[in-house]
């Protein structure tokens, strides 16, 4: 068969770049622009059988696809009137087998992963885990039986030689020596990093969210923000409570003790699973034929928004991705950056890298580090 | 949004890496994430690794769903 090759949508990236005060390595100003689309979901999903769009949102999805399509299913059934607990239940297995794999990847190709070695069964490890999850995730139709089972098993054998687990507390186990071990090595204090306080995104803005992106889908979708708030979203500011972690290391080990918990989670028993099930996704019809999702997807909050026409045909869609809340250009990675310096000679450049990196973008990126006079 | 951006493997390259046609464009990427990966085969994209393998019917509707979102996002900005 051959492939249609056309003008296609393109990911787009984000561009970082830190202006420095003239002969400094402090910063004066960040700048964050992006060529991501936003706002397509509307204009492409508007007219359409219900039917079509939770597979459709999987599709243009690359990295959160499992997580897109239950917000989707959850945010049309809501709409629809209907309870969206069974929607959950039935898709949960997924949305946890995707935050395990995509953070375990997205770890092992970011600029620091690949600093810190990883041997030929290492990566043979990462492969057996993702492939594990890849038939968790499944297609529409969620995996079950022994093949599941299989996967599972095989997740927690390659994890535990990776030197991933987690102790009786919750508390992230790293096995002396192995390779999540020598990761959060390579981000101890000895980089210097500096992270910002940030508050969390939570349920509890849900009502706020869902209002904001109904008023203006396309201007909030970009770029969010509550009432000047700039909320984090993501591992770390799911890790416990109170303020997000403001050092390297404890980022690092907010997203790797999510992997360890994830495969905790499919192996625990199905009450386990449920009692935890409503911290993972939610969404409730807002008014006439409107109905909102929100999915903890591995990269942070995901809300998904839609209208249906009387003919039950979609009227409106709009996404909010977590990514937008931690690279606005005023949120959470701008202020952190603004709080190091950043010497010539490529060392700045590369705490650009390590920093951006444990905000995680879902989209490629590249940075720059200027003169202030010169920009 | 991060996007599913469907290509060709064109070639095989030594260190785990490839040559793919990404919407026509020749480019390389690691392979390394996904095991078994042949010249013929089409993977999903992004940021220069391949996610994952799919078939070339699946790969057609990704590029076309793609193709209409493109077209309709430069209708709107007309």
């Amino acid at each position: 068969m051959s492939v249609t090759s056309s003008a296609s949508l393109t990911a787009g990236s984000i561009r970082i770049a830190v202006l420095v005060e003239p002969g400094s390595d402090a910063p004066r100003e960040i700048r964050l622009a992006s060529t991501r689309p936003t706002g397509f979901s509307d204009r492409l999903f508007a007219g359409r059988s219900p039917a079509e769009v939770p597979g459709l949102a999987a599709r243009l999805h690359a990295l959160c696809g499992r997580s897109h399509m239950v917000a989707s299913e959850i945010a049309i059934v809501a709409a629809m009137g209907r309870d969206v607990e069974p929607v959950i239940e039935e898709r949960f297995e997924g949305l946890v087998a995707e935050r395990l794999g995509e953070h375990l990847r997205s770890t092992v190709t970011s600029g620091w992963g690949r600093s810190t070695p990883v041997d030929r069964e290492m990566l043979a490890d990462v492969r057996a885990v993702l492939a594990a999850c890849h038939t968790l995730v499944g297609g529409r139709d969620p995996q079950r039986g022994f093949e599941a089972a299989k996967a599972i098993e095989g997740i927690a054998t390659a994890l535990a030689r990776l030197g991933l687990g987690i102790d009786r507390k919750g508390r992230l186990k790293t096995g002396r020596g192995g390779w999540a071990d020598g990761l959060l090595a390579a981000l101890g204090t000895v980089s210097g990093d500096r992270f910002a306080e940030a508050d969390r995104l939570t349920g509890e803005d849900d009502s706020a969210v869902v209002a904001a992106l109904a008023r203006d889908p396309d201007g909030f979708a970009a770029r969010p923000q509550l009432d000047g708030r700039h909320p984090e979203t993501g591992p770390a500011a799911r890790a416990g409570s109170g303020i997000v972690p403001t050092d390297g290391r404890g980022r690092l080990s907010a997203r790797l003790a999510e992997i360890a918990e994830a495969a905790e989670l499919l192996a625990a028993p199905a009450a386990d699973r449920a009692r935890l099930r409503g911290a993972w996704a939610s969404g409730a019809r807002v008014g006439p034929s409107t109905g909102w999702a929100a999915v903890e997807s591995p990269r942070g909050r995901l809300h998904h928004l839609v209208r249906l026409e009387e003919s039950g045909r979609v009227a409106s869609y709009a996404i909010l991705a977590p990514t937008e809340w931690n690279f606005h250009a005023a949120g959470p990675l701008a202020r952190t950056l603004m709080l190091n310096r950043f010497p010539p000679g490529g060392e700045g450049r590369l705490r650009v890298e390590r920093i951006a990196g444990l905000y995680d973008p879902c989209v490629g990126w590249e940075s720059s580090i200027e003169d202030a006079a010169d920009a | 949004m991060c996007l599913a951006i469907p290509a060709l493997v064109s070639e095989l390259l030594p260190d785990g890496m490839a040559r793919v046609s990404l919407d026509g464009v020749a480019k390389e990427i690691s392979i390394a994430m996904v095991e078994d990966i042949a010249v013929g085969d089409y993977v999903i994209v992004h940021v220069g690794y391949a996610l994952a393998k799919i078939d070339a019917d699946e790969a057609e509707k990704t590029l076309a769903l793609l193709a209409e979102a493109a077209a309709l996002a430069k209708g709107a900005a007309e």
